[in-house]
């Protein structure tokens, strides 16, 4: 399905009812929106995985952002993190989504963040996979060149100084394969409907610059925050930075040996998960 | 979720995935669209049997139409086919539903045909169960009596001749258990959300002179049609009538269950298979 949303229009899909048939009544179950790495990638990694494992108990909304997947390509313009939050708000708001769960993972992280910052009274809760407020390059080569040596952190060093299109084809070939514990089948890839232009298009621009890091005390929502102590998109120091700038009460993991991937690498990250997703039931806010 | 269309927002819940990963692939799957059966009552009882087995080949639309569940109610000049269809006609626009099969059961299934009339490039094949071409009273009155006897042909006919609220909750209690030959268990009447007014609304203005067989002829894809032999409310008469209107290359199946009431699967749970091998 694809909606409206401004100017373009987002494809969704859906796993998991909203309302599920229990004795007399039709219970709700709470609705997860999951916002996928990138920019440029699509939602398609979180069909295996995460998406199957939360929509056993909750309705899970994949969505293509603005540039990605099966989504309008949106102006150039408008390719860039609040634009995109705003979106996550705009498209809630067109399919009458209240209080949901936002789950981002890596960018999408970054633009779960700016959108509850922007609109601190609209999601339900957080949930920041490998997330950072900004893009620190020495950070990323450290852990290149510890995972992958000299020519890792060398051929990271050339694609986040200039981001061009034999940068990131090296990038592809020597960093991606770093950015997970478990081999990033080539199914993976493939199946993604890449714009690699929306990728490199962003690493040049808005990536240099963009600094969350003052938004984030206008967050209002409960927060979980899983890293992964080896990724090298979202070093440590990078989420454990948002995690100490979200409101009290943030809940931070990081988990040994999980990179970039970090649900797939660390299974605890699922039993975190779990008790945040209990907690929420329990506890309303 | 809801999604606003025609000036309504329209309720709508959805199981089963319109993309799947296999292998190097995102696979498409159909997607089923499923209109209720009332009018006034919700999606609720297509989450039992019919939403879940279809949602294993392909992405399952619920939808509460205008009047009923929690879609806006509206108002009653706006409880009409014409509103329906041009409702579900803005739903499938605003979401960029295209080539959808629509199985509709009763009044959904008119629904169907009507929309499929219409906008033949928003539907993709019709699966039109208990439906009729039109609804008549003797009949139905005749077979109340016949499945449950001289009381229930009464109330019937009392209540099709002077459809109150007052008539209705007494229908509700002697003929609605006479729709399936398997009770519809309380836990499933209690979780519908359903808009009496409505219904009796309906019974007393459309279903009186309601006929869909004008509208047969701009339908331009493949029709499966279930019926059950002992359903009072949509007869048996009244399937076939709609049968024969059919253009013939069309009917891709026309399967008609011997003890089974209104809604087929209740009764006949293996007739889901026969829409599974339609839809692939």
């Amino acid at each position: 399905m694809r909606i409206q949303v401004g100017d373009v229009r987002l494809f969704f899909d859906v796993e998991g009812t909203k309302l599920v048939a229990e004795g007399p009544w039709m219970r709700e179950r709470q609705t997860v929106v999951l916002l996928h790495p990138g920019p440029g990638f699509d939602h398609g990694l979180f069909k295996v995985g995460i998406g199957p494992w939360l929509a056993a108990g909750t309705q899970v909304v994949y969505l293509d952002l603005r540039g990605a997947g099966r989504s309008d390509p949106g102006r150039p313009e408008d390719l860039r993190v609040e634009r995109w939050a705003d979106d996550v708000r705009e498209f809630c708001d067109a399919l009458r989504i209240e209080q949901p769960i936002v789950f981002g993972l890596g960018f999408g992280s970054m633009v779960a963040l700016d959108y509850a910052a922007r609109h601190p009274e609209h999601p339900g809760a957080l949930v920041l996979g490998a997330p950072a407020a900004r893009i620190v390059p020495e950070r990323s080569i450290a852990v290149y060149e510890r995972l992958g040596g000299a020519e890792a952190a060398e051929v990271a060093r050339r694609y986040y100084g200039k981001p061009d299109g034999q940068a990131f084809a090296d990038f592809v070939r020597v960093c991606f394969p770093l950015l997970s514990s478990y081999e990033l089948t080539s199914d993976v890839i493939v199946r993604a409907d890449w714009r690699p232009e929306v990728l490199l298009n962003w690493m040049a621009g808005e990536a240099k610059a963009i600094d969350l890091r003052d938004r984030l005390g206008a967050v209002e929502a409960r927060a979980l925050v899983l890293a992964g102590e080896d990724d090298a998109w979202a070093p440590l120091e990078s989420a454990r930075e948002v995690a100490e700038l979200l409101p009290e009460g943030t809940r931070f993991r990081s988990f040994p040996g999980a990179r970039h991937s970090v649900l797939a690498d660390a299974p605890g990250a699922y039993e975190e998960l779990r008790l945040f997703l209990d907690d929420l039931q329990t506890e309303p806010a | 979720m809801k999604v606003h269309a025609n000036g309504v927002d329209l309720f709508f819940d959805v199981e089963g995935t319109k993309l799947v990963a296999e292998g190097p692939w995102m696979r498409e799957r159909p997607t089923v669209l499923l209109l209720p059966t009332g009018p006034g009552i919700d999606h609720s009882l297509y989450k039992e049997h019919v939403g879940p087995a279809l949602a294993e080949d392909a992405q399952v639309i619920y939808v509460d139409l205008r009047g009923a569940g929690r879609s806006d109610w509206s108002s009653v000049e706006h409880w009409t086919l014409e509103t329906w269809v041009a409702d579900l006609i803005g739903f499938c626009e605003a979401l960029e539903l295209e080539r959808t099969t629509l199985l509709g059961t009763g009044i959904g299934g008119a629904v169907a045909v009507v929309l499929a009339a219409q906008r033949p490039d928003l539907v993709d094949r019709l699966v039109l169960v208990s439906t009729v071409a039109r609804y008549i009273h003797t009949r139905s009155i005749a077979e109340f009596d016949r499945l449950g006897g001289p009381e229930a042909g009464e109330v019937a006919a009392r209540y099709f001749a002077d459809p109150t609220e007052l008539n209705f909750a007494e229908f509700m209690r002697v003929c609605v258990p006479l729709y399936s030959r398997t009770p519809l268990p309380p836990d499933s009447i209690a979780r519908i959300e359903m808009n009496l007014a409505l219904s009796a609304h309906w019974d007393a203005t459309s279903a009186r002179d309601f006929d869909v067989r004008p509208h047969v002829g701009g339908v331009g894809c493949p029709v499966l049609v279930l019926a059950g032999e002992d359903d009072p409310s949509t007869t048996i008469a009244g399937i076939e009538e709609l049968v024969e209107a059919l253009p013939p290359a069309l009917l891709v199946r026309y399967e008609r269950y011997a003890d089974a009431g209104h809604g087929v699967f209740r009764d006949q749970p293996g007739a889901i298979e026969l829409v599974r091998d339609f839809l692939s």
